[in-house]
């Protein structure tokens, strides 16, 4: 059954459009969220969430107004529309269309609902293994452990006639071990998310005993971590998560938005060399299972695997319908947000540097100093600027072609294109990894990916 | 169905299913939005929500169920079970409660826009208005990229089985503008807002002088030798460390072993030049509140004196557990700052003589190790020699430890600024921290 009836849906979308707009759009949402966090062994947190929400919006050529509710009543609902309606002065244009229901492949079936597992069964789970963290260890005196389930049912109708209803599914494992050594205190933390359901503890990218037991020897290595030296020098980033170098430096600023507004450094460079001719990324919604991938956006438009940078060549942006029409192009099924509370704007999906020659082994023999970051924590980007940093998790000194000591306290600056242009290696061993990415449309899903790159020269900062 | 309506049938059907302590948290929310770009309006936002948080108490845990949408009837029954189901597998060794209510501090004022001022101008007028005088004032001014306009009120009401009743009100209102300079190749950007509490936020050349100033400021970066040196923290600078800072003073992080103050109080924590208060009662404060999330009475605390940890901030969980009385701190942090001293701003400078001026941090997403207080952010400043600013820096990383750093405060200036917010800092100056650039 759907999450409202087509009638009523089309009755809003009128009202929406009764004082002009060349289209409109309804957006509802029925999500469940459980969250189930242990520390020190003990269930301190068994948490549930019901929302429920509509969020109506109309476009007048370059003009947008949004109007959001959770009182869902038809009485609320066209009184909500009628408001929208108000902010638009022009003669009525358009009417609504007869729905279609929008056909597709699931990318991403879930095979165990996590809401059929009962929560007695996660949180056993979650006590046997942080038992194993505690067990690895002497040195760990404090492991939490957390077990996120979400499962939103979606519905995109719009004045287009397009119909387009999912279920998705979310789950995210978090392990956090703390370390204490001779006084020196240290943490590490193990995170995966995935749109799968409760089988995500059967599918860690490198199984169960890297994801409890790798995090207890990181935390435990990582009191014997120096402090990391700062200056100008290569950098290798580990493949997997390291694309979050491409996320940063690249993937914000080509999201339509910021193209449109002139606020990214990458406006007016279709077609132009902004990376180096190593490099060639995509921004891919269709890989099956993968964490930002959807079968249709949060605007209804298809997904697609979009090619952003060829041989360094820019070539794609990262569309969605309002920006996208800004521009003066079409959607590529980019339109993205957290819930409806937010207006859906083009943002990343499963966004990564492809797979070049190199073999990892020469990457790191070619390098005669720098920095090889093998965990990264995280970023932020200045678009406008193209200023981007990120923080580095786990890193090593790289001396005489051999990695050498762990250091800590990293943290890598630089500009977008420049430091694109600076990758002069590309490595044959590529991952993606999941993440989490925050933005003016909330948090969402997402992935990073790459191979291992060198970087001929970043600005490292270390406490050293 | 309204929201009194729903809590009553709600409290009625707790008791009834032999729900013996509850707590209803109720909270409504409400948001208007301008945004113009290129002197035309490009989006418009209207939004209204409510939410519900029920939660139970059995056996000294606490279970919830948090629920957003319609105020349906036919939902109570599962709202109850499943906060019941939720309380049943907690296996917390400390123990939680509520509050039955108490004597509350009457008659605050906090921040508030100047309503009745705003209701005589138009905001989009407005918005146009500054973006041309942004234009006007500067011929680097790049692009003003958008300006917004935004209004929010939130009602929160929290009654629980013992007899809590208490509710609270607030209301903001903001003016924003994001610009772009440019000088050569290079560009750089700012965003400045105004929150309308004062009659000089509604000169649109107060925001305009603000955003272009502060953009500008940011041009003919140079680049600098990576090494030690010693610093002016700019007063948003030190709001923002002292924002990240505050968590390490809860007892709750004691508890999750994140913070190294857990057995300090009565010890030097921070130079003596270090007095940090938390004062919930501030007149126009954008956390002044007589109760806390959990309803309990806020206070006035003095939480570092001179250097000297005073007190943790508790809650009626953590109180327990460490025999202290709760400090009015669930979920809440007062307005929270870090006491000004006499010395100017340029009196700072001159006092530091040789080092570097870090007007503004940022990366704190991901640059905080909580367990260890190490830190490694992104900086934005200006050299400073011989006690006067020199010239302007390119980006730079910012490496440090927390604690060490409140330790190495050897002066503190008398610029105190919220920025609009509840947290608040002076500048200062800290002895040493390792600064990295090309």
């Amino acid at each position: 059954m759907s999450l409202i009836d087509k009638k009523l849906a089309s009755e809003v979308i009128d009202m929406a459009l009764s004082s002009g707009g060349d289209f409109a759009e309804i957006f509802v949402e029925n999500s469940l969220y459980e969250r189930i966090y242990l520390a020190e062994k003990q269930v301190k947190d068994v948490a549930s969430r019901l929302v429920c929400g509509v969020g109506i919006r109309v476009f007048c050529e370059d003009f947008q107004t949004y109007a959001y509710t959770n009182v869902m009543t038809r009485e609320n609902l066209l009184k909500v529309a009628c408001q929208v309606s108000k902010s638009i002065k022009s003669e009525k244009q358009i009417q609504s269309m007869d729905f279609r229901n929008l056909e597709f492949e699931n990318l991403s079936p879930v095979q165990v609902n996590p809401f059929d597992v009962s929560k007695k069964h996660k949180i056993d789970f979650l006590q046997n293994i942080s038992g194993r963290a505690y067990t690895h260890s002497q040195l760990i005196e404090k492991v939490s452990t957390l077990l996120n389930s979400k499962q939103r049912e979606i519905l995109v109708a719009n004045s287009e006639g397009t119909w387009a209803e999912d279920t998705r599914v979310y789950s995210t494992l978090m392990l956090d071990a703390q370390a204490r050594r001779d006084g020196i205190c240290e943490q590490a933390m193990s995170i995966h998310h995935a749109s799968q359901g409760f089988e995500i503890l059967d599918k860690l990218p490198y199984g169960l005993y890297d994801f409890v037991e790798g995090t207890v020897d990181r935390a435990v290595a990582k009191t014997y971590a120096k402090n990391c030296p700062n200056g100008v020098m290569p950098v290798i980033l580990a493949n997997g998560f390291g694309g979050v170098i491409f996320h940063e430096a690249c993937g914000h600023s080509l999201e339509a938005r910021v193209i449109a507004n002139n606020a990214s450094e990458f406006c007016n460079k279709m077609g132009e060399q902004v990376a180096s001719p190593l490099v060639t990324a995509y921004d891919d919604s269709l890989i099956a299972g993968a964490n930002g991938t959807l079968n249709f956006d949060d605007e209804g438009t298809p997904t697609q695997r979009r090619l952003l940078i060829e041989n360094g060549i820019l070539k794609n942006y990262l569309l969605d319908k309002f920006y996208g029409r800004k521009l003066g192009l079409e959607s590529n099924g980019a339109g993205r947000r957290e819930d409806y509370t937010y207006v859906p704007v083009s943002r990343m999906s499963n966004t990564f540097i492809a797979g070049g020659k190199s073999k990892v082994e020469d990457i790191i023999a070619s390098t005669e100093y720098g920095l090889y970051a093998k965990r990264l924590s995280g970023g932020s980007v200045n678009t406008v600027t193209g200023e981007f940093n990120f923080a580095v998790a786990e890193g090593y000194v790289v001396r005489n072609g051999k990695i050498c000591e762990q250091v800590k306290g990293a943290r890598l600056i630089g500009k977008g294109i420049d430091v694109l242009k600076k990758i002069d290696m590309v490595g044959n061993d590529f991952e993606i990894s999941a993440g989490s990415c925050g933005a003016c449309s909330g948090h969402i899903p997402v992935t990073v990916g790459q191979p291992t790159i060198r970087v001929s020269e970043m600005t490292v900062g270390g406490n050293k | 169905m309204n929201a009194d309506d729903f809590i009553e049938k709600l409290h009625k059907e707790a008791v009834c299913l032999g729900v013996k302590e509850f707590q209803i948290s109720y909270s409504y929310y409400e948001n208007y939005g301008l945004s113009l770009v290129d002197g035309k309006l490009e989006k418009v936002e209207n939004n209204q929500e409510q939410m519900i948080k029920f939660m139970v108490r059995h056996n000294g845990k606490l279970g919830q169920f948090v629920y957003e949408g319609d105020l349906k009837l036919e939902l109570i029954p599962m709202i109850v079970k499943t906060a019941q189901e939720n309380v049943s597998l907690i296996s917390d060794e400390d123990d939680s409660f509520f509050y039955a209510g108490g004597e509350y501090v009457k008659d605050l004022k906090p921040y508030q826009p100047l309503w009745d001022k705003l209701q005589e101008i138009d905001k989009i007028d407005f918005l146009k208005q500054v973006e041309k005088l942004v234009y006007d004032k500067s011929s680097l001014v790049n692009k003003v990229i958008s300006t917004h306009y935004g209004e929010v009120k939130n009602e929160v009401i929290l009654r629980n089985s013992l007899g809590l009743n208490v509710s609270k009100k607030l209301s903001r209102a903001s003016a924003s503008v994001h610009i772009s300079v440019k000088n050569d190749d290079e560009i750089k950007s700012a965003v400045e807002m105004v929150d309308f509490s004062d009659m000089q936020h509604f000169n649109l050349q107060y925001l305009v002088d603000k955003v272009v100033d502060t953009a500008i400021n940011k041009l003919k970066g140079r680049e600098f030798q990576s090494g030690k040196y010693k610093v002016v923290l700019k007063n948003k600078a030190v709001k923002s460390l002292l924002s990240v800072i505050a968590s390490l003073f809860f007892a709750q992080s004691v508890i999750d072993k994140k913070t190294k103050f857990g057995d300090k109080i009565g010890q030097k924590i921070a130079s003596d030049k270090v007095s940090i208060i938390e004062n919930p009662f501030m007149e126009g404060g954008y956390a002044t509140c007589a109760f806390d999330g959990e309803g309990y009475p806020t206070s006035y605390k003095l939480v570092v004196e001179k250097g000297v940890l005073q007190t943790l901030l508790y809650d009626l969980k953590t109180a327990n557990k460490f025999e202290k009385v709760s400090t009015g701190n669930f979920d809440f942090l007062g307005n929270f700052y870090l006491e000004k001293g006499s010395l100017s701003f340029d009196g700072l400078l001159r006092e530091m003589g040789e080092g570097i001026l870090i007007e503004e941090l940022s990366g704190f997403n991901v640059g905080i190790d909580k367990v260890s207080g190490d830190f490694s952010l992104v900086g934005n400043g200006k050299k400073v020699e011989a006690g006067t600013i020199a010239y302007s820096l390119s980006p730079f990383t910012v490496s440090g430890n927390l604690y060490q750093l409140l330790m190495d405060i050897s002066n503190v200036a008398n610029d105190l600024d919220f920025y609009y917010s509840s947290c608040g800092a002076p500048s200062v100056i800290v002895n040493e921290l390792v600064l990295a650039n090309s």
